[in-house]
């Protein structure tokens, strides 16, 4: 049986009783697939977390009917590139606060997926380095900013 | 929200025509009893509990929405004797 991933897509939000669309798009590296909803708030949930889980059960679905299917990136109205923009404009603004104060700046925790988003964003900046650092008494990474000598 | 269990469930193993799934009331949730193939509970569970954190928190984003709570435990029933 050939993996659809738009229908699967489909089927799973129906099924959670949602009244979606599913538009197919491109992505990098595999299929874009944009939900549009009313209830958009309750389908990303917090951070984004109900919306990582949908992607990956998504995912897991389509690798089990298929193992050579192309990943599937689900988006719902345009809010993980929304997320990604607002990440990087902290990651400006903190850098700024090094680059004038010399303050060593430490973000809130992120994930892995939205850590390498901070460090790209500043990799090519001559005057910040970035590092992952574990925050006391958790399991959760946080990056800090600090000056380059 | 069985027919969504259901449906990912028998997509994510290898032996679908053994699972069950059972509702059962307890203090105004539902918490839905799955029963699997003892090769498939790995899978459903997933490396560090990624696969059924992930079904759970999609069973109560769907239920949610109705007002309703749900969740999802695995039952491995003990042979006999």
């Amino acid at each position: 049986m050939p993996a659809e991933p738009k229908s699967t897509l489909e089927k799973l939000l129906n099924l959670l009783g949602f009244d979606a669309t599913v538009q197919e798009g491109h992505a990098e590296d595999g299929v874009l697939l944009d939900v549009k909803t009313e209830d958009s708030g309750r389908l990303i949930g917090r951070q984004g977390q109900t919306l990582s889980d949908l992607q990956y059960i998504t995912n897991r679905l389509l690798f089990q009917q298929d193992a050579s299917v192309p990943k599937v990136l689900v988006d719902v109205s345009g809010y993980r590139a929304q997320a990604r923009e607002a990440l990087i404009k902290k990651a400006r603004e903190a850098a700024e606060k090094v680059r004038r104060w010399g303050d060593v700046v430490e973000l809130e925790p992120l994930n892995a997926f939205d850590r390498r988003i901070v460090h790209q964003a500043l990799k090519d900046d001559p005057n910040i380095e970035t590092h992952s650092v574990e925050v006391q008494g958790t399991d959760k990474k946080a990056i800090l900013l600090r000056p380059r000598h | 929200m069985q027919a969504f269990l259901e449906y990912v469930v028998t997509g994510l193993v290898q032996h679908p025509e053994v699972v069950t799934i059972t509702p059962v009331e307890r203090d105004g949730a539902t918490i839905y009893e799955l029963r699997l193939h003892p090769q498939d509970v790995g899978k459903i569970i997933g490396r560090q509990g990624m696969t059924i954190n992930a079904i759970r928190s999609l069973l109560q984003a769907g239920s949610a929405r109705k007002g309703l709570r749900c969740t999802l435990e695995i039952v491995e029933d003990t042979p006999p004797g």
